[in-house]
């Protein structure tokens, strides 16, 4: 099993250094961001432009609970496990982390000490989740006729 | 109404920070017909040296301090307010600001009113990332907005006038 871990733009050393310290390390590659915590087991990297193939060859991928990422990785079809990141100052991850274990779009692990049991049995906790299924962006006509209105014919 | 006479094209100023925040603005300016799109100027207005805004005609920064280097609250503040007051300057005397599309997160609050002030049509989206709370920019520009957007309708309990648009 190949684990990828991605921590979006903002550091999340305590999940790093979780993943880095516990079993799965020698199978995980993880983008770090600019945290101070540098792996020592874990491949890693800290950014790069594009992470899709690093998504597409991992077997799971543990990322924050950033919307940006979480999004992208489930309107792909992907069943990501979620970790909140509750090291910054706005604690908003934790309501998206709660909304999608609710939902069960996601499986979820709410905070970074229990990260390495949710990925021993991550495979079941899979089974119990949904795909994604929430309806997307419908507006972009009135978007238009917007900008029609207000910036092109104004 | 426009308080000041503008000249050249027509411009959309996107204001959004980095990480969701940007990738919401770039969804949203992918959704414009390519007509509209080659007839005004997009410019991204951030607060993140590191954005790559590539996809923008052009990306102006204002400065803020991120928590974790702080060094004093009240020069973060007055940082804030000068560059805000640059970016303000800029869009008063050298752009033709029509409208200005908001995905915040809290440092879009001044941008947001100086384009307002400027006459420009107001378009904010609540953070995809929000249920159950308002975010900060959300709180301060729902009653100035002339459109407000929520991508999760939890968010309609909360915000009572605003349109619910799907998940960008």
């Amino acid at each position: 099993v190949s684990i990828f871990v991605t921590v979006g733009t903002t550091s999340f050393d305590s999940l790093v250094k979780a993943i880095d310290q516990g079993p799965f390390a020698n199978r995980s590659i993880i983008q770090t961001a600019d945290g101070s915590y540098k792996p020592g087991s874990a491949e890693w990297f800290s950014f790069k432009p594009n992470i899709q193939e690093n998504v597409n060859s991992a077997d799971i991928v543990v990322c924050h609970a950033g919307a940006g990422s979480v999004f992208r990785l489930l309107q792909n079809g992907l069943i990501p496990l979620v970790v909140p990141n509750t090291e910054r100052r706005d604690k908003h991850q934790l309501e998206i982390a709660k909304w999608l274990k609710q939902k069960n779009y996601a499986v979820v692990s709410m905070n970074v000490e229990s990260v390495n049991k949710t990925l021993g049995c991550y495979y079941e906790a899979r089974a119990n989740c949904v795909q994604f299924s929430e309806e997307r962006f419908f507006f972009q006509d009135s978007l238009n006729n917007l900008v029609r209105k207000h910036v092109i014919n104004n | 109404m426009r308080l000041f006479g503008k000249k050249g094209r027509p411009t959309i100023v996107f204001i959004a920070g980095e990480g969701g925040h940007l990738e919401q603005a770039n969804r949203i300016l992918a959704t414009l017909e390519p007509d509209l799109r080659s007839s005004c100027k997009c410019i991204l207005i951030t607060d993140t040296e590191t954005v790559n805004g590539s996809d923008f005609d052009e990306c102006w920064n204002i400065q803020t301090c991120a928590p974790k280097h702080r060094s004093s609250r009240l020069r973060d503040v007055f940082t804030y307010l000068k560059n805000s007051a640059s970016v303000f300057r800029l869009m008063l005397t050298s752009h033709n600001v029509k409208m200005a599309i908001v995905t915040g997160p809290g440092f879009a609050v001044a941008p947001a009113i100086g384009a307002k002030i400027l006459g420009a049509h107001l378009v904010v989206f609540e953070s995809w990332s929000r249920f159950e709370n308002r975010s900060k920019c959300g709180k301060a520009l729902y009653r100035l907005s002339d459109q407000f957007l929520v991508q999760n309708k939890e968010l309609l309990s909360l915000y009572p006038n605003a349109t619910w648009v799907g998940l960008l």
